[in-house]
C-alpha cells in the first residue's frame, strides 16, 4: 500500500523524529555497559521500520491517485518513465517488506531508468542504511539532495540518516575457523564468525571466544562511513591438568621418538607424491610488473 | 615403583625423548621468507576450511594502480602444500616512501578456486611488513561480470571498487570515485552524477552511472551503448571524453 500525498508529508516529518531519536538512542551513550552497541542499533532500526509500516496501514488510498503521486513524478511520454516508476513501485514495497536486496535491486532499476528522478535514491539511501550498507546510503542521499530543491521537506528525514550515517562504521570479524562467539566491549554476545557489525565510529574491544581454543582479542578502530576488518587465528587450548600428571610425560618421552620416526618416514615417502615442505614460491614485483 | 622415582624416570624418558627430537629434526624456527629483501610483505596463509592447495593466484593492488602483470600465479598443479604457509612478496619499486597494497588472494587445487580472501597492507621502503590471509570459500560469481567489493563478491574486498570475475576469482577492474552500486548482484557500476548531455561520450563512473573503463553515449542521463577501453577511458569533459 503506498501512502497518500498528506500522509506521506507527516510520514516524512515523523520519520526525521524516529530517525533523529535513532541516532540519539543509538549513539548518545556510549559508556552504557548495559546496551550492546550493535543491538541497540538493530532494535532501533527495526522500531523505524515498524513506525512505517505502521503509518502506511493506517494511509488509505485515493482513488486516481498515481503510486509516486507525492512527488516529482516523471513524464507520462516516454515507456523508461512508466519502467521506472513500476520499479519504484516494487522497490517500496519490497523495503516495507524487508525484502531489502529485492527492494535495492528495483530501486536501482529506477535510478538507472531515469537517472534525473529523486525518488529512487531517497528510497535506496532508506534501504541501504537499513542493510547496514551506510556508504552507500550516503552516496545517494547526496544523489537525491543534488536532484530536489533545497527547500524539499524530504531532505531532513535524510539528513538525518545521513548524520547517523557519518557515525557508524562497518567492521568485519573473521576467524579461523569460523563459529567463534563475538563480543563487543566485553557486552553480550553479538554474533558468530563470519559476522559483519555496524558499530558507532571509535574505538573498541572486539573478542572471540570458542570452545576448545584460546579465546582472542582486539583493539579496532571503527572508522565512520569506512570498513575495518578484526580477524583472528585461534589456537588449541592447552589441556592443563593433564600436564601435570606424571603418566603424561612418560608418554610424552615414548611418543617423541615415535613420533620422529613416523614423521621422517611419511615426509620421506610424501616427497615423491609432488608435496612441497615449505609453501610456494614467493612472488617479486619490480618496474616491469610483477611476476613469481 | 614409589611415584617419585617412577615421576622422575618418566622425566629423564621425556628429556631424553627431546633431545633426541634435537638430534633427528631441524630444530631451526621456520626462516624469515622476506629475508634478505629491502621491501617486502610476507603473507601469511590459512584458512579454516580449507588444508591444502597447489597454486595461489593473487591480484595487487600497489599504491591506487592496477600492478602490471597480476595477477600472479605462483605454484605447480599436481604439487600440493599445507596450509597454513608463508609467502614471501617482495616489492622492488623506487617510489612511494609507504606503499599501500591490496591484495586479493585465491586458493586453487587441480584448477579449482577453493577459496579466497581480501587483504590489505602498508609498508615502507626498506621495511618488512605482514598480513593474516584467510581463505574462506565462496559463493562462485558469474564469469565476466562486475561487481562492488565488500558484500556480494564472496570476498571481503574494497566497497568502492569494481571487481571482474575472472576464472572465478574477482579481479580488480577499476576505483569508483563516489561509489559503487548494487552491493547484493553482478553488473556492478561506478556511480556518476547523472548530469550527462545527450549524444555526448562519457567515461562510466564519472557523469554517468558505469565501468570507469567503458565509454558511454549519454542518452536521457545514463549510459548506453557501452564500448570496452581496454587501455582505459580518458576524461577529456563536454562530453568528449574518450578512450585511449
Amino acid at each position: 500500500m503506498v501512502p497518500s500525498g498528506r500522509v506521506k508529508r507527516w510520514l516524512v516529518a515523523t520519520g526525521a523524529v524516529a530517525l533523529a531519536a535513532y541516532g540519539e538512542a543509538t549513539y548518545a551513550d556510549p559508556g552504557s555497559p548495559q546496551v550492546s552497541p550493535v543491538r541497540a542499533a538493530r532494535e532501533d532500526a527495526q522500531r523505524l521500520g515498524e513506525q512505517l509500516r505502521d503509518l502506511d496501514r493506517e494511509a488509505a488510498p485515493e482513488p486516481g491517485a498515481g503510486p509516486s503521486s507525492w512527488t516529482v513524478e516523471p513524464g507520462r511520454g516516454d515507456p523508461r518513465q512508466a519502467d521506472a516508476s513500476a520499479c519504484l513501485d516494487r522497490g517500496v514495497a519490497a523495503y516495507h517488506a524487508h525484502d531489502l536486496a529485492r527492494a535495492i535491486g528495483e530501486l536501482v532499476a529506477a535510478s538507472r531508468l531515469v537517472p534525473s528522478w529523486p525518488d529512487p535514491y531517497r528510497w535506496l539511501a532508506l534501504a541501504e542504511a537499513e542493510a547496514g550498507d551506510c556508504p552507500s546510503a550516503a552516496i545517494n542521499v547526496a544523489a537525491f539532495a543534488a536532484r530536489v530543491a533545497p527547500g524539499d521537506r524530504r531532505l531532513p528525514e535524510l539528513s538525518a540518516l545521513r548524520d547517523r550515517c557519518l557515525h557508524t562504521g562497518e567492521l568485519h570479524v573473521e576467524s579461523a575457523p569460523t563459529g567463534a562467539t563475538i563480543r563487543v566491549d566485553d557486552g553480550p554476545p553479538v554474533g558468530t564468525t563470519a559476522q559483519r557489525l555496524t558499530l558507532r565510529a571509535g574505538a573498541h574491544t572486539i573478542s572471540v571466544e570458542k570452545p576448545g581454543f584460546e579465546p582472542g582479542s582486539q583493539r579496532v578502530e571503527v572508522d565512520p562511513l569506512a570498513v575495518r576488518y578484526a580477524r583472528f587465528a585461534l589456537t588449541a587450548e592447552r589441556p592443563p591438568p593433564l600436564a601435570q600428571r606424571w603418566w603424561f610425560w612418560a608418554a610424552i618421552g615414548g611418543g617423541i621418538v615415535a613420533t620422529i620416526l613416523v614423521l621422517n618416514a611419511a615426509h620421506e615417502a610424501s616427497q615423491p607424491l609432488g608435496r612441497s615442505a615449505g609453501g610456494l614460491p614467493g612472488v617479486t614485483c619490480d618496474a616491469s610488473g610483477c611476476h613469481p | 615403583m614409589p611415584p617419585v622415582i617412577r615421576a622422575a624416570c618418566a622425566r629423564i624418558a621425556a628429556a631424553g625423548g627431546a633431545g633426541l627430537l634435537a638430534a633427528c629434526t631441524q630444530a631451526d624456527p621456520p626462516a624469515d621468507p622476506c629475508a634478505g629483501a629491502a621491501t617486502c610483505v610476507r603473507l601469511d596463509i590459512d584458512s579454516g576450511v580449507i588444508r591444502t592447495i597447489d597454486q595461489l593466484e593473487l591480484d595487487m593492488v600497489i599504491a591506487g594502480q592496477h600492478a602490471a602483470g597480476s595477477p600472479v600465479t605462483t605454484g605447480t598443479v599436481g604439487t600440493t602444500v599445507d596450509l597454513p604457509f608463508s609467502l614471501p612478496v617482495t616489492l622492488d619499486l623506487p617510489a612511494p616512501p609507504v606503499i599501500q597494497v591490496d591484495f586479493t588472494v585465491a586458493g586453487k587445487l587441480g584448477g579449482s578456486v577453493l577459496g579466497a580472501a581480501w587483504v590489505s597492507t602498508m609498508v615502507q621502503q626498506g621495511q618488512h611488513a605482514s598480513g593474516l590471509v584467510l581463505l574462506e570459500s565462496m559463493d562462485p560469481c558469474v564469469e565476466g561480470a562486475l561487481y562492488c567489493g565488500g558484500t556480494g563478491v564472496g570476498v571481503l574486498a574494497d566497497g568502492s571498487t569494481l571487481y571482474r570475475c575472472t576464472g572465478g576469482v574477482p579481479i580488480y577492474d577499476a576505483a569508483c570515485s563516489a561509489g559503487c552500486f548494487p552491493h547484493y548482484q553482478p553488473d556492478g557500476v561506478c556511480f556518476g552524477d547523472g548530469t550527462c548531455r545527450d549524444g555526448g561520450t562519457y567515461c562510466g563512473g564519472h557523469l554517468v552511472d558505469g565501468d570507469p573503463s567503458t565509454l558511454y553515449v549519454c542518452r536521457l542521463f545514463a549510459g548506453t551503448q557501452p564500448m570496452p577501453c581496454p587501455a582505459g577511458c580518458d576524461i577529456r569533459g563536454d562530453g568528449n571524453d574518450a578512450c585511449k
